[in-house]
């Protein structure tokens, strides 16, 4: 084995592992504060790459320095992403809070229909191209016959996004409501704490994040188009289920373990077969952990 | 301090309260029993806002607070130990008593009320880092009075608290419902099954029935009365 081509394997599917983590936190959060698989998470994705596209041309005409550029283009969609979950959750699934499971299921996915077209009509249904603003930000000689610059920037900001939203649920009096709700919804009424006002802010993180993870991977990969939030929303669920779904670090290792299974099953059998191995991967781990690799079997929320 | 007058309350097409009347007056420890599905939780769930009010008035030092949403209702100082106790099981035992001092924003005074109620369990300081779900039942109840104490609270509304528990535990508990009433005038409106129990503790106490209140009294008073003698005390 050659360990030069390992070693470019390993960094390649953390850059993939740390996006898909990032996204599937989304997934993760709400599942476990709602029991709802918010299936429009993929559409946030997508229609914050687009937001990301215009704010990038804005910044460049503008002529801000390259890291500005990018800086600004990530607060820029995230907060566009983060209104997009905030407005979501409260057209789509507040108003069915308490009625049948099956309703807010059919309310994501038809806002998720809804926002697809809407972007095909108001943008465009072919791909357009993305610029790329990760690289020449820096010169890496150290790591460089491994990762590129670019995948190592989008690597550090994922993993530092990620770290950060860690901190946030561990210490933060917010962070830890959120977990409360997520353990006993009523308790935490009981202790002062305004679910709804949480249940929001978890859209509105969660969202952000998603937007954060689409200007990476649209930088990276060059050109976006209205389906990009499909396969990535699903590889993105796959991690949060793999993980563990309603588990903050099952999510994010789930990530991890899904980015470094594709890239080695692209390096060392075909690229062809990368979907099969994360899939493959996937239902091997639902027969013999249901739960997923951090997850616990839960009973029915109710 | 805190009334209830006429109050409806209950659960969709269930009607579970049907006009209760009773009064908590400050300092006191006042009691409520009552049969099984007698509405005693249901008054505490009203009482805090998790159900509406269908018609009537709750007063608290004065103010109408019936249905204000729950966090204005702890915000005021009402704070309810819900019955089964309901500790937060993924978190440390630290991490729930710092959770009930959700709505506080005084670091200094969070502090002191933490060194307090570790010293008033001793038993909850030694397992602080321990998550509080591997606690025994006892310990879950101790750490569900102490996460409300934490709230720093004007009226502690406890349900139930001795369900479950061993009988040398339930005494435990009880001792320091009272240490809390006497060492920190906090006044304590205290749900029971244990009728016998709930009125040796109690100032006075309330018997509901069915939705309404039928007997109310000092409970040294209601104890010696034949009613409750032979439906609860059952001598
Ligand atoms: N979530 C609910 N949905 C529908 N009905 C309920 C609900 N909770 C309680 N009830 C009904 O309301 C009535 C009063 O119940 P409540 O829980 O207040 O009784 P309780 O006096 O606290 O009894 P216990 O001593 O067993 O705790 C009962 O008839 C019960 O069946
Ligand atoms: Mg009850």
């Amino acid at each position: 084995m050659d360990g030069q081509y390992f070693f470019e394997l390993a960094f390649s599917g953390l850059t993939r592992g740390s996006i898909y983590a990032l996204i599937a936190l989304g997934y993760t959060m709400v599942y476990g504060i709602l029991g709802l698989i918010n299936f429009a998470h993929g559409e946030v994705y997508m229609i914050s790459a687009f937001v990301g596209l215009t704010a990038a041309a804005i910044c460049s005409l503008l002529g801000f320095s390259l890291w500005a550029v990018l800086l600004l283009t990530l607060l820029f969609a995230a907060a566009y992403g983060a209104a997009y979950g905030y407005t979501i959750e409260k057209v789509a699934y507040r108003p069915l809070r308490g009625a049948n499971r099956l309703a807010p299921l059919i309310s994501a996915i038809g806002m998720s229909i809804f926002l697809r077209e809407y972007v095909i009509l108001a943008q465009t249904a072919d791909f357009v191209a993305f610029p790329s603003l990760l690289y020449n930000l820096v010169e890496v000689d150290f790591l460089s016959d491994y990762i590129g610059s670019g995948e190592l920037i989008l690597t550090l900001v994922s993993l530092t996004v990620l770290g950060g939203l860690f901190l946030f649920l561990r210490y933060t009096q917010t962070g830890r409501a959120m977990r409360a709700i997520e353990q006993d919804r009523e308790m935490a009424m009981l202790l002062g704490v305004k679910v709804d006002q949480v249940i929001s802010l978890t859209f509105v993180i969660g969202s952000a994040l998603a937007a954060v993870g689409a200007v990476l991977i649209s930088s990276h990969m060059g050109q976006i188009n209205y389906n990009i939030g499909f396969l990535v929303g699903i590889k993105a669920f796959t991690a949060a289920v793999l993980g563990g779904i309603g588990s903050v670090a099952g999510a994010a290792l789930g990530g991890l373990v899904l980015g470094l299974v594709e890239a080695f099953a692209a390096g060392y059998v075909s690229s062809d077969y990368e979907d099969v191995f994360a899939f493959g991967c996937l239902v091997l781990i639902l027969i013999f952990r249901p739960a997923g690799i951090l997850g616990q079997q839960q009973s029915e929320k109710v | 301090m805190l009334r209830l007058e006429g109050v409806k309350s209950g659960y969709g097409g269930i009607e579970a309260l049907k006009g209760v009347d009773l009064v908590v007056r400050q300092g006191e420890i006042v009691a409520l029993i009552g049969a099984n599905g007698a509405g005693k939780s249901t008054t505490l769930k009203t009482i805090s806002g998790l159900l509406q009010t269908r018609e009537g008035r709750i007063v608290y030092q004065g103010e109408e607070i019936q249905n204000l949403p729950p966090e204005e209702i702890v915000k005021k100082g009402l704070i309810q130990v819900p019955e089964g106790r309901r500790i937060f099981p993924k978190f440390t035992v630290l991490e729930n008593l710092e959770i009930g001092a959700y709505l506080r924003r005084d670091a200094l005074g969070t502090q002191a009320d933490l060194r307090y109620c570790l010293e008033l369990f001793p038993i909850l300081a030694e397992r602080r880092q321990q998550k509080a779900g591997t606690l025994s039942g006892g310990e879950q109840q101790m750490l569900a009075i102490a996460r409300a104490l934490m709230a720093r609270p004007k009226l502690l509304l406890l349900d139930e608290p001795s369900l479950g528990l061993a009988p040398l535990i339930i005494q435990q508990i009880f001792e320091i419902i009272k240490i809390i009433n006497q060492e920190r005038q906090m006044t304590i409106f205290l749900i029971e099954q244990n009728a016998s129990l709930a009125l040796k503790s109690a100032n006075c106490a309330f018997v509901m029935e069915n939705g309404h209140i039928t007997l109310s009294g000092k409970a040294g008073d209601l104890a010696q009365s034949v009613e409750v003698k032979q439906a609860y005390l059952g001598i």
